[in-house]
C-alpha cells in the first residue's frame, strides 16, 4: 500500500496538466478511503457485532454502514412521513373549499387538520431542540394534553353527538401512547393522562353554542370593520 | 508527511470520494460490501447527546458565525410562522374551553369587545395584515417543501429562485386576502 501511494503522490507531484493531476489525486483517495477512513470505524461496537470484523484479508472492507430496526418501527416512521404529506395536501384543498362551502363536516375537517398538521409541527420542533433522558418525554406528554384540548375546544357538539366523537378521539390517541411510548411506567402514566385530557376534552365539548370553525373564518373578512 | 498533509487538506473531500469509490449503490448495499448496524438510529442519537452531555463539551457556535443565507431563512421563517399559527390556535381554543363556562363568552362576545376598542381601521387592516401573511408564506413555502419530497427543485438556481419567489408573492397573496377575503 505504501509502495502505491507514493507511487500516486509522485504522480500528483510531478504532473504537468490538470487531468493527470486529479486521477493521481483521486487514486490516493481511493486508497485512502479504504483503509484509513475505515480505521476508526473498525473499533466501533456495531462495527464488532456484525461479524465482518474477522473476515479475511480477500474480503473487501465495508464500505456503507446503514442501520437497522424493528420492522414495525421503520415502517411506522415512513408511514408517518407519508401521512403528514398526505394531511397537507388535503389542507391545500379543504381551507379554499372550506370558505365556499358551509358545513359541519367541512367545519370539522378544517379543525382536526389544523390541530393534527399543527400537533405533528409541534413534535418535530421538540424533537429537533429537546435533548436528555427526560424532558423531551415530558414535553411530548404536555403536546399531546394541548393538542387533545385544542381540537376540543375547536369542536361544537350538541349533546348526542358528543359521546360518539368523544369516543373517536380518546381511541385513536390511545393507539398512538400505545405505539410511540414503550418501557415499565412511561406508557401507564401517558394513558392516565391522556384520560385525564379526555375527560377535559368531553367536558368542553359539552358547553359550546356556536360553531367555532366558521367563526375563525370571520376573522379575516372585513367582519370587524364591518358593523 | 506529504500524504498526510494531502489526507488533512482535502479530508471533506475524501468523504465524499468515499461514497464514489464504493461500486454501484447496488452493490454496496449486498452483504459483502455493507455493514448492518446493531443499534438503531435513536439509540445512535441518544448516545451522542448523552456522551457530550456527559462530558461536559461546549457547543460548537452555530447561529452567530454562519452566513445567512436565504435557504436558511426561509426554512426558520417557515417553521416560526408554523409555531406561532399553531399556537394562536392552540391557546384561543383552550382559552374558549376555559372562559366560556366561567365567563360566559363566545365568539361574538369577542369580536363585539374588540369593536368596544374602537381600534383606528388602518391599525386594524394592519393587524389583519399580520394575521393574513404567515398563512400566505406558510403556504407557498409548503408547497415548495411538498415539490422537494417529489424530488424537484433542489438545483441552486432552482432553488433560489423558487425562494425568491415565495418570499416576494407572499407579500402580495396577503394582499389580495386581506382585499377579497
Amino acid at each position: 500500500m505504501d509502495n502505491a501511494i507514493s507511487y500516486f503522490l509522485a504522480r500528483v507531484e510531478n504532473s504537468k496538466d490538470k487531468n493527470t493531476k486529479m486521477a493521481a489525486t483521486a487514486g490516493i483517495l481511493r486508497l485512502a478511503n479504504r483503509n484509513l477512513l475505515l480505521g476508526p470505524q473498525l473499533m466501533t461496537r456495531p462495527f464488532v457485532a456484525s461479524g465482518l470484523a474477522h473476515r479475511n484479508r480477500l474480503q473487501a472492507a465495508p464500505t456503507t454502514q446503514f442501520h437497522t430496526s424493528p420492522r414495525s418501527l421503520a415502517a411506522l416512521a415512513s408511514s408517518h412521513w407519508n401521512a403528514e404529506r398526505v394531511l397537507v395536501l388535503g389542507m391545500l384543498g379543504i381551507f379554499p373549499l372550506a370558505y365556499f362551502v358551509h358545513n359541519p363536516a367541512i367545519d370539522y375537517g378544517v379543525a382536526a387538520a389544523v390541530v393534527l398538521h399543527g400537533h405533528w409541527g409541534f413534535e418535530q420542533i421538540l424533537t429537533d431542540y429537546i435533548h436528555g433522558p427526560l424532558l423531551p418525554r415530558l414535553s411530548k406528554l404536555g403536546l399531546y394534553g394541548a393538542s387533545v384540548l385544542a381540537f376540543a375546544g375547536l369542536c361544537f357538539f350538541n349533546y348526542n353527538m358528543i359521546t360518539v366523537v368523544y369516543l373517536f378521539i380518546s381511541r385513536g390517541f390511545e393507539q398512538i401512547l400505545t405505539d410511540y411510548i414503550h418501557g415499565p411506567l412511561l406508557p401507564r402514566l401517558s394513558k392516565l393522562g391522556l384520560y385525564a385530557a379526555s375527560v377535559l376534552a368531553f367536558t368542553g365539548l359539552c358547553f359550546f353554542n356556536y360553531n367555532m370553525i366558521t367563526a375563525v373564518f370571520y376573522l379575516f373578512p372585513g367582519d370587524l370593520s364591518r358593523s | 508527511m506529504a500524504l498526510s498533509m494531502l489526507l488533512v487538506r482535502n479530508s471533506a473531500a475524501i468523504s465524499r470520494l468515499g461514497m464514489l469509490s464504493a461500486p454501484l449503490r447496488s452493490a454496496a448495499l449486498s452483504s459483502r460490501l455493507a455493514a448492518p448496524m446493531t443499534t438503531t438510529a435513536q439509540e445512535e442519537m441518544a448516545k451522542f447527546w448523552d456522551k457530550n452531555a456527559q462530558r461536559k463539551r461546549p457547543m460548537s457556535p452555530h447561529l452567530t458565525i454562519y452566513k445567512p443565507q436565504l435557504t436558511a431563512m426561509l426554512s426558520i421563517t417557515h417553521r416560526g410562522t408554523g409555531a406561532a399559527m399553531a399556537g394562536f390556535v392552540y391557546a384561543f381554543s383552550m382559552g374558549m374551553l376555559v372562559v366560556n363556562p366561567l365567563l360566559d363568552w363566545d365568539f361574538p362576545t369577542i369580536i363585539s369587545f374588540i369593536k368596544s376598542l374602537e381600534i383606528h381601521p388602518w391599525l386594524l387592516l394592519g393587524g389583519k395584515w399580520f394575521m393574513a401573511w404567515p398563512i400566505a408564506y406558510h403556504a407557498m413555502n409548503g408547497v415548495r417543501h411538498l415539490s422537494w419530497d417529489a424530488g424537484y427543485g433542489f438545483n441552486m438556481k432552482v432553488l433560489y429562485r423558487s425562494g425568491w419567489f415565495v418570499f416576494l408573492s407572499s407579500f402580495l397573496l396577503a394582499d389580495l386576502m386581506l382585499y377579497f377575503l
